[in-house]
């Protein structure tokens, strides 16, 4: 069962692996599909969004790769387990609000497929560094699989249909997940998020739309998804992506050569707190932990693993840690003293 | 007071990042300038007052800026909110009343006028219920109003434009990569006109 052990196993995209993990955290492919003719979830009734989760359920249990996913009705897990799936990216807030919401994913946690959130299903994919088009491969397997169990609403001219027009035609969203330090710090990442904006991508959070850009890290992905090719769209984001990689290890470099003692001061800092603090907010720890990473990167800090700090930006987020350590939905203290011992406990060498 | 030369001028910080954006906590290399009136908050609003020929610069923060009633002038946020260039889109079309069309979708029975004020189709059948009128919204959202991408299994790929598109647009690509420019211009003049034929 998913929620005994999920302290112990991780995302196989956390792994820290594939290219340019240094910069790109994870690549990932969001596909959207709905039912031919039936009513799109926020209109729908209780009984005919029931209807198409099981309906779903029942054809994902035929596809091979997902035969050994986990499926749930996301009303009837805990609150705090639901929390832990918006957590590991696994599912969006958002699809709380909807009825009869659920949920597949698979053990390692490289597919999940929503259903009746905004749009009938909405698949993603996630993979460890800059690799769009495997990601997109994975998904399209499943694509086709479900769509011969499935009839999905599609349109000669519009292509698949979905209840947002900013997601009609391919339906994909293709997103990375950087993390931009030196850019920051530099003072460049206005200006830059600004270029990105013209070009019509879309700059989000850590979480997603409407959240925040806590530690550095940066979403970039597509908005058109209509008169290009899926291949087409997953190039141009990830052209843009190694430039701004490239660019971020650039100023890094001119970073360490103009500044740094600064630079230096500031990681180690960093680590001072995070293996030192008694109490931390996960706003703080992000922080850090975001100084830590660009230590690891650049070399400065050895013996500390990407894949740990990856771990453990999804170990100390709120929820995770009151279900880690059992502790009471106000108890901030408690969280944040749990969140600082676990910080020290794995920083310790 | 010298009222005769009163210019005031309140911009806001040349980076500015809405707070949506805004990466918390980073560090700054440069000192951080605090608000000169409650002497707490982060100064991001930099007034300079005029008065005769004498200039001063007031650093103060939001809260203490709308205190003393200084507008500022909002620049064009860098980030860009779908939800809200939508609402752009629409509000613009919502802007002439007497164009809009008395139509409903037989399937879930969602009037446009109900599309437009949520800017969500109810289902797939509004597709074609609001066909003649999305065509321009789909066009300024995407640029664009035919699909070339992907095709569900079971749908004829042969015969659909999408997927002849699709084809098209690979040999292009081909074309072009290996230099067989006169090859890929035939391609693209096929494509021009096969995309020109669905728009009338």
């Amino acid at each position: 069962m998913f929620f005994n052990n999920f302290f112990e196993k991780f995302g196989e995209w956390l792994g820290g692996t594939g290219p340019q993990s240094d910069v790109c955290i994870a690549s990932r492919i969001r596909l959207v599909r709905n039912l031919k003719n039936a009513v799109f979830p926020h209109r729908a009734t209780h009984q005919e969004s029931k209807n198409i989760l099981e309906n779903v359920f029942n054809s994902a249990k035929e596809i091979p790769f997902l035969r050994n996913s986990y499926m749930f009705e996301i009303k009837k897990l805990e609150r705090i387990e639901q929390e832990v799936l918006v957590e590991r990216h696994l599912i969006s807030k958002d699809l709380i609000k909807y009825n009869s919401p659920g949920v597949i994913f698979d053990e390692k946690e490289i597919v999940s497929i929503m259903i009746n959130e905004e749009d009938h299903l909405r698949m993603q994919c996630l993979f460890s560094g800059l690799d769009l088009i495997n990601a997109y491969r994975i998904l399209t397997r499943i694509d086709d699989e479900l769509s011969e169990k499935l009839d999905f609403a599609f349109h000669p001219d519009f292509g698949y249909l979905s209840a947002c027009p900013t997601n009609t035609g391919t339906g994909i969203r293709a997103s990375v997940l950087v993390h931009l330090p030196a850019l920051v710090i530099s003072e460049q990442i206005g200006k830059i998020l600004n270029t990105l904006g013209q070009m019509g991508l879309a700059i989000r959070g850590f979480y997603g739309e409407g959240t925040e850009a806590l530690g550095n890290f940066f979403q970039v992905s597509n908005q058109k998804t209509l008169g290009k090719t899926e291949e087409e769209i997953i190039e141009s984001v990830e052209k843009v992506t190694k430039n701004l990689i490239n660019k971020e290890r650039e100023v890094r470099q001119s970073l360490l050569k103009e500044s740094k003692l600064k630079i230096e001061d500031s990681i180690f800092r960093a680590l001072g707190i995070l293996s030192n603090a008694r109490l931390i907010s996960s706003k703080e720890a992000m922080q850090h932990l975001s100084m830590l990473r660009l230590g690891v990167e650049m070399g400065i800090i050895d013996k500390i693993s990407v894949h740990s700090l990856n771990k453990l930006l999804i170990l100390i987020q709120p929820s995770h840690l009151r279900s880690y350590a059992k502790i009471p939905e106000n108890n901030t203290i408690m969280r944040d003293k749990t969140r600082a011992d676990i910080m020290r406990e794995q920083l310790r060498h | 007071m010298d009222t005769a030369t009163v210019k005031v001028e309140a911009t806001r910080e040349k980076n500015f990042v809405p707070l949506c954006l805004k990466p918390r906590g980073y560090i700054i290399m440069k000192e951080k300038i605090i608000c000169e009136i409650c002497g707490e908050n982060e100064a991001t609003v930099h007034f300079t007052e005029i008065r005769g020929k004498k200039a001063r610069k007031i650093h103060m923060c939001e809260e203490c800026a709308a205190k003393k009633g200084i507008k500022i002038v909002k620049g064009q946020p860098p980030g860009i909110n779908l939800e809200n260039i939508l609402s752009d889109l629409f509000s613009s079309i919502e802007e002439k009343p007497e164009y809009l069309p008395q139509l409903q979708c037989p399937n879930c029975g969602l009037t446009y006028q109900g599309f437009m004020s949520i800017s969500k189709f109810s289902c797939s059948e509004c597709y074609k219920a609001f066909e003649s009128e999305i065509k321009p919204l789909l066009k300024r959202i995407h640029g664009n109003i035919t699909h070339i991408g992907r095709v569900p299994k079971g749908v004829s790929k042969k015969e659909s434009v999408p997927h002849k598109l699709r084809q098209l647009n690979i040999e292009l690509k081909k074309a072009i990569e290996e230099e067989r420019y006169e090859d890929a211009a035939k391609i693209r003049d096929e494509i021009r006109k096969m995309k020109e034929k669905k728009t009338v």
